[in-house]
């Protein structure tokens, strides 16, 4: 089985959000547009909640992303911070259809992220932080 | 340095046009943010031109469902124009498109205001 791994390490700052995802796009040019794009917008969603919620914008921090993409068929993202620790799955559970009516439009970013991911988890880091699992099947056409 | 987001304002008769091109995320949202907060105040008919919007993140699907509601409630509407099909997929995915009006071009979107 091809295995190819990637590391990419940022600082927590909204500035390195495009950067990210043009990196991203380069590892992974090899999906079609929707599929690259999702992918890349699960990342971006992650990072961003970390740098707000998890870091409150302390530009001081490091966040590490890891890829491993396996026979450019499953997609392994680990995202790794140093900010307390954050249950992503407490906010999935939000009723999407009530938003519109509930006057709400905060907190889809990680609602995103389940829909778009086959599984998305977070593990609690020894001694402080957070390990953000993502996986995704690929559909490549060859 | 390349500006990430840049938006353009026009109008015709009471329609707000907003040409929006570029990418919005957590950071370049708060940008749109503030150029619809200050049209609120002004006019609840706003045309959103999106052709040259190559991203959208969870920020910028936020702020145009906040003043979609905004605008509805003082019998107005926010219309969506020209969706790129990496940015329609996501407002797909969200299940949120069918809340939106949305066209393929910004003389059908200025018509349906009148």
């Amino acid at each position: 089985m091809e295995s190819k791994k990637y590391k990419i390490r940022i600082k927590s700052e909204l500035s390195e959000l495009n950067p990210l995802r043009e990196e991203i796009e380069k590892i992974l040019s090899f999906l079609d547009i929707l599929e690259l794009n999702r992918i890349v917008l699960a990342i971006d969603e992650v990072v961003s909640n970390i740098i707000e919620h998890g870091y409150k914008f302390d530009s001081k921090n490091i966040i590490e992303i890891n890829l491993t993409i396996n026979n450019e068929q499953d997609l392994l993202i680990e995202i790794l911070d140093n900010a307390p620790y954050f249950n992503p799955l407490i906010q999935t559970k939000i009723n999407l259809e009530s938003y519109p009516e509930e006057g709400k439009h905060r907190g889809l970013g990680l609602i995103l992220v389940q829909y778009i991911t086959d599984e998305f988890n977070c593990y609690q880091r020894n001694p402080i932080g957070n390990q953000y699992i993502l996986k995704k099947r690929l559909h490549v056409n060859h | 340095m390349l500006k990430e987001l840049s938006i353009n304002q026009s109008k015709i008769g009471d329609v707000i046009i907003l040409n929006i091109e570029g990418k919005l995320d957590a950071k370049t949202a708060p940008e749109l943010l503030s150029v619809l907060s200050a049209i609120i105040g002004t006019s609840n008919k706003i045309v959103c031109n999106l052709e040259k919007l190559n991203y959208i993140a969870s920020a910028g699907i936020g702020i145009f469902l906040k003043f979609l509601q905004e605008t509805k409630s003082k019998n107005g509407d926010l219309v969506l124009v020209n969706l790129q099909k990496q940015v329609k997929d996501v407002f797909d995915v969200l299940k949120f498109t069918s809340l939106f009006k949305i066209y393929t071009n910004t003389n059908e979107a200025i018509k349906y205001f009148s």
